[in-house]
Order: C-alpha cells, then sequence, then structure tokens
C-alpha cells in the first residue's frame, strides 16, 4: 500500500531535521504539487518515524474543518505500525479540499501544524512541515461576450433514467410475504375461511348407532353405547361419568331437555360396564338412539 | 345368598358410623367437607396420610379431631431437626435417685392400643426417622427392648408444611409411597366460613372445639375387619379395570399414551413412582369410596375422586421440571385422566 502510495506520488518529501533523538524522521509525501482547480481534494501523507516508546498525543493533531477562507481540512487518519529497530512509524493520511477560486496560476500555502509526542515523561513537539501546491483558474478571467446571460452557465446535467419494476417487484414480493403471514395467523387464529365448523358429534353418532340398531344384539348394544359415550366427551371437552351429567348440562344449556334420559342412560351404562345393581336401568337400543337422535337435534338447533 | 346379605347389613351400619364420624370431625372442622371425606376413606382403607398445607389452615386440629373422633390411643411428636430415631421408641431420663432410667418414648407407650401416631411437621425431621416410620407403616410393628411391638390398629398421621426450606429434609421416596393419601389442605373458599373461622369465638379454642365431638362413633379395633369387608365386597368390573390399566399406563408413558401437556417434553416426563403399590392403594381406597357412595361395584368417579391424592406423590418427573413443584404432576393426572376414556 505504501508502496503504491509512493510509485503514484510526486515525491514531495521535505525531510525536517528531526528535533531530537527521539524522533529519527519526519516526511511529507504528495500526490502532485500544481494542477489543482477550485473544489479539488488535495491527498497528502505524513509519515513521522520516531522511538517506539513514544507517545502521539492525539489532541495536538489539527481538527477537520475550515483552515482558512480558501481551504479546509476534510479528513485526518492516524496508523501506526512498527518498522523495526525499536522504531514506530505513524502515517497520517491528511486530505485537504481547495475553495480558492484563483483568477490565475499561483501558490497555495498549506500551513504547518504542530504534533506532540510523550516520551519518558518528555514532551517533544514535531513541526509537520509547510508546503505549498500550485492551483490554476477553470475558466479564463473575461469570457467571451454572450447575449443570453444564461449562456454563461452550462447546462444542468440530464436526470438519469431511474429503475421502476425492482421497487414494484419488491413490493409485490413483499405483500405476497404479508398475505402469506395473514393467512399463517389466521389459520392458528382460526379466522375465516380457517374456522371450522364444529363437528356435530351427536349427529355422527346418531347414524352410528342407527346402524347398529339394525344388528340389535347384544354386542351392538354395548357399542351404541360407546358411540354415544364419545359423543357427550366430545361435545363437553372431557371425560363426562355418570357423576358430572349436573356440570355438564350446566355448561350446554341446550342439552337440558334430556338431562332425565341421559340420568337414565347413565345408569344403564354403570349396570352394563361396571355391574352397579340398578333395577329398570337397562336401557333398550331403540331408547339409545332415539336419546343420540334428540341430542343431535338439540345440537342442530344450538348453532 | 344370606350371607351377602348380612355382609351388606353390616356394611350398611358402618357406613351410617362412618357418616356419623364425618359429621363429628365436621363440628370441629368447618369448610373443609372434602379433607375429612378423604380423610374417612384412608381410615376404613387403612392407609396413613400426610397432609400438607399452609401454616395455619387447621392441619392439626382436623387431625386432633378426627383422633378425637375415631378414639383409641393417640400419640404425637413434633419433627425437629435433632429428632432422632430413638426418642421416638424411649424416653431417657435421669430419675429422681439421680440413675438414669430408659422407658417406652411416645411410639411404645401405647403400646399395643395406639390407633393414632401423629408426626407433625415430619419434614423438619431427618432421614433416619423417616426410615424408622417405613417399618412402622409398611408392617405396623417395631423392634424395642429385645422384642416386637405391633400395634394392628395404628395409623400414621403426619403434616408438612411447605412454606419453610431452611432446616427441613424431603421426605424419601420409598417414605412417601408408604403414604395411602397426601391431602392438600387449603383455606376454605365459602365467605360465610371464612368469617366464622375468623370472627366466632368457638373456632378460637382448640381443645374447647375438641370436647364438642363427644364419644367416639365406632370402636377403632373392629376397623381391621370392617376395612378387610369392604375391599372384599365391593367389586370391579372387568372394564373398570381396564380402565385403570390404561390410566396407569399413561402414567408410565405418557407420550405413547397421547398424553400431552402444554410447554412439557412428554418424553421420558415420568421418571418414577407409579409403583404397583401405589395402584393398589388407589383401587383400596376407590372401593371405600363406592363403599361411602353407597355402591357395592367401583365406577371411574371413585378412581378420579381419589386420584391425585392417592397418586400425585408417588410420581417422580424429570428433575428439569423440579422448579414447578407437585403442579406438574397433578397437571399430568388431570391430562391422563381427560385423554383415556370410560367406559
Amino acid at each position: 500500500m505504501r508502496a503504491r502510495f509512493l510509485a503514484l506520488s510526486f515525491l514531495f518529501a521535505f525531510v525536517a531535521a528531526p528535533a531530537a533523538a527521539e524522533v529519527k524522521s519526519v516526511r511529507l509525501y504528495a500526490e502532485r504539487g500544481f494542477g489543482f482547480f477550485v473544489g479539488d481534494l488535495v491527498n497528502a501523507r505524513l509519515e513521522i518515524v520516531a522511538d517506539s516508546a513514544s507517545r502521539l498525543q492525539s489532541a495536538s493533531l489539527p481538527r477537520p474543518g475550515a483552515l482558512d477562507y480558501r481551504l479546509d481540512l476534510r479528513d485526518i487518519r492516524v496508523r501506526e505500525e512498527p518498522v523495526g529497530d525499536g522504531l514506530t512509524r505513524w502515517n497520517i493520511d491528511l486530505v485537504y479540499q481547495i475553495f480558492y477560486v484563483a483568477l490565475d496560476v499561483r501558490d497555495l500555502q498549506i500551513p504547518p501544524f504542530a504534533l506532540r509526542f510523550l516520551h519518558e515523561g518528555e514532551t517533544e513537539t514535531v513541526r509537520a512541515p509547510a508546503w505549498a501546491i500550485g492551483v490554476s483558474p477553470l475558466r479564463e478571467v473575461l469570457p467571451q461576450r454572450r447575449d443570453d446571460p444564461t449562456d454563461y452557465m452550462r447546462p444542468d446535467r440530464g436526470v438519469a433514467p431511474s429503475d421502476a419494476a425492482t421497487p414494484a417487484i419488491r413490493a409485490g414480493a413483499f405483500v405476497a410475504l404479508a398475505l402469506g403471514a395473514l393467512a399463517l395467523v389466521a389459520h392458528d387464529r382460526g379466522w375465516p375461511p380457517f374456522h371450522r365448523r364444529r363437528a356435530r358429534v351427536f349427529a355422527a353418532a346418531a347414524r352410528r348407532i342407527a346402524i347398529l340398531t339394525k344388528r340389535g344384539d347384544e354386542a351392538a348394544r354395548r357399542a351404541a353405547m360407546l358411540a354415544l359415550h364419545r359423543a357427550i366427551d366430545d361435545a363437553a371437552g372431557r371425560r363426562i361419568f355418570a357423576e358430572d351429567i349436573d356440570a355438564f348440562v350446566a355448561g350446554h344449556a341446550e342439552f337440558a331437555v334430556a338431562k332425565e334420559r341421559l340420568i337414565r342412560f347413565f345408569a344403564s351404562s354403570r349396570a352394563l360396564f361396571f355391574g352397579v345393581a340398578d333395577a329398570g336401568a337397562d336401557l333398550p337400543l331403540g331408547e339409545i338412539l332415539s336419546l343420540a337422535r334428540s341430542l343431535a337435534a338439540q345440537e342442530r338447533s344450538a348453532r | 345368598m344370606t350371607d351377602t346379605a348380612a355382609t351388606d347389613a353390616v356394611l350398611a351400619d358402618w357406613r351410617a358410623k362412618a357418616q356419623q364420624f364425618e359429621m363429628r370431625v365436621a363440628r370441629a372442622v368447618i369448610g373443609q367437607s372434602r379433607v375429612i371425606r378423604l380423610v374417612t376413606i384412608a381410615i376404613f382403607a387403612r392407609g396413613h396420610v400426610l397432609l400438607e398445607g399452609d401454616v395455619g389452615v387447621g392441619k392439626t386440629t382436623l387431625l386432633r379431631a378426627v383422633a378425637r373422633a375415631l378414639g383409641g390411643a393417640y400419640s404425637r411428636i413434633e419433627g425437629t431437626v435433632d429428632l432422632m430415631p430413638s426418642d421416638l421408641i424411649y424416653h431417657t431420663y435421669l430419675a429422681d435417685d439421680g440413675r438414669p432410667r430408659v422407658e417406652p418414648g411416645p411410639v411404645l407407650r401405647q403400646a399395643e392400643n395406639l390407633s393414632i401416631f401423629f408426626f407433625n411437621e415430619i419434614n423438619r425431621a431427618r432421614p433416619q426417622v423417616h426410615s424408622l416410620l417405613l417399618r412402622l407403616m409398611a408392617e405396623r410393628s417395631v423392634s424395642a427392648f429385645n422384642r416386637e411391638y405391633s400395634f394392628p390398629a395404628l395409623q400414621v398421621f403426619a403434616d408438612r408444611n411447605l412454606v419453610e426450606r431452611e432446616e427441613t429434609f424431603e421426605l424419601p421416596a420409598a417414605a412417601r409411597d408408604r403414604f395411602l393419601m397426601e391431602i392438600s389442605m387449603k383455606t376454605p373458599s365459602d365467605e360465610s366460613v371464612r368469617r366464622a373461622l375468623i370472627f366466632d369465638p368457638r373456632y378460637h379454642d382448640v381443645d374447647r372445639l375438641l370436647d364438642d365431638i363427644g364419644e367416639p362413633a365406632f370402636d377403632y379395633r373392629s376397623l381391621a375387619s370392617v376395612a378387610e369387608l369392604i375391599q372384599n365386597r365391593v367389586a370391579a368390573s372387568e372394564t373398570l379395570e381396564a380402565y385403570v390399566t390404561k390410566l396407569w399406563e399413561a402414567l408410565l408413558d405418557p407420550y405413547a399414551a397421547g398424553v400431552t401437556l402444554p410447554d412439557v417434553e412428554m418424553r421420558g416426563l415420568v421418571r418414577g413412582g407409579a409403583s404397583p403399590r401405589g395402584l393398589a392403594f388407589l383401587v383400596r381406597a376407590a372401593r371405600v369410596r363406592a363403599w361411602l357412595e353407597g355402591r357395592d361395584a367401583l365406577t371411574p368417579e371413585d378412581i378420579r375422586e381419589i386420584f391425585l391424592e392417592t397418586m400425585a406423590h408417588r410420581i417422580f418427573v424429570d428433575p428439569i421440571y423440579a422448579m414447578r413443584g407437585d403442579d406438574i404432576v397433578r397437571d399430568l393426572c388431570r391430562a391422563a385422566f381427560a385423554t383415556v376414556p370410560a367406559p
């Protein structure tokens, strides 16, 4: 990097006599010494080689800003690198900008500045060399006379045609993404059109029990009871036992009309499945079917 | 046939006595009808009871009331950090003549008449004491003074408060498994009961309150035979046996049984517990409940009614959920009930 900078640079080096033993050399490199116009940036590099024990006081570096009415310091960067033999090189990259509207070719002085190094408690001041660059006017002092004063101005730069397609494609993609996300949320929350109608559990049970009724044997009666049990469980969202009928009816008011028959059904189920003796609790298949159908009708009318 | 009829008559008679017992306890302990019912079930199932709950909800009052209503000899001990197993069995002291004496301690003092041994704040006692209790609870006997002491009518009631953690010892799994039930006692939620507990002076003096209970409703020495009668008489149908087995499977491997809990990885959740002894206790207690309800056959309601109290304290889950306390086990039991169909 340094080699390239040097290769490009017009060696504009000033070697200042080192002020003390700790600072070995101060060199300034610049791109060129002439051919600058108003508004140009001037790059320069100050290289200071000094004892590695020295510390550059960053407060002594010039601050970016206006140096005078014709020159600004735009940027300053410091980089340290060891160069061996207990020495360190400070590379200070400086960027100036010229605001001087020259009417003829002349030299512009770049003001010098001082840097302070701290070495074993001693402060040492190093002066960056003053140097000058040649600035030139952009045009002649007295231009040719024009009739229209606007002709003295150069025409505006044309408007670059902008790309309208890419933002449109991006907007489309994001709209699609947003709709997709909305669909996911709707599916998760069960919003329309993803809200599924609650299954009519008693209607399905009644259909199944109707088929079992045609078979008519004891196994069919058992299966029919199980089918109705599962339908009641599904409707309640939990397992309903005989002792839960009151709670079930309280939570599903539509089935209150069938409460007496539900009690009989559960009594019959207890007798069949758990051997709880209860006279007259032998519910025939036909009654199970009619109970299932009436529950299905309640379920339909409740919605 | 006449045999069965005679048995039923005896059981009906005892059912009335059990209700009388519940009523008497309820005179002293108000707003805790479910807890009283569970304690009654434990008494007729001949199981030991662990009570847990907040400070001052009436655990000790309940147990003293139960002891009074049950009759028989009653002994109690307070769990402390420096309590040693020998302190339960022997009482050592210096007599008036200056010579050391060893006499029977709280457990042995009442000899075979001991019907209730009440261990207050059991989690303050050391594990050595817990292991002595293992034998006392499982075999109802101890060895002391070079001979065996047996306590045929003994029931251990213990309570633990879960507020403090310092200087307490967690009950080992084996000791917890020997308790039939762990009953959680909460502050009554009914407002009139709360008002009475706060403002009625009757409930401020426990000794006078216990005097209201009166004479025991039955002879505690007959309990063992009645308990056996109940266990033999209340039948379990094949469907119910299948149901309980499925519930057990759901607890042993909830993942395979399709039991799910929110925010819990079900695979490998249950690490232990749910022992065959636990299930046997469960059915024992459920039979008593069916009998109290006037039935001679088990139904799923009986299982559900006592399930949390008889099973939750035996189940141990993955330590990663230790910080969530007992809630996760209770949720697991509820989820198992929601998943396994009955009949």
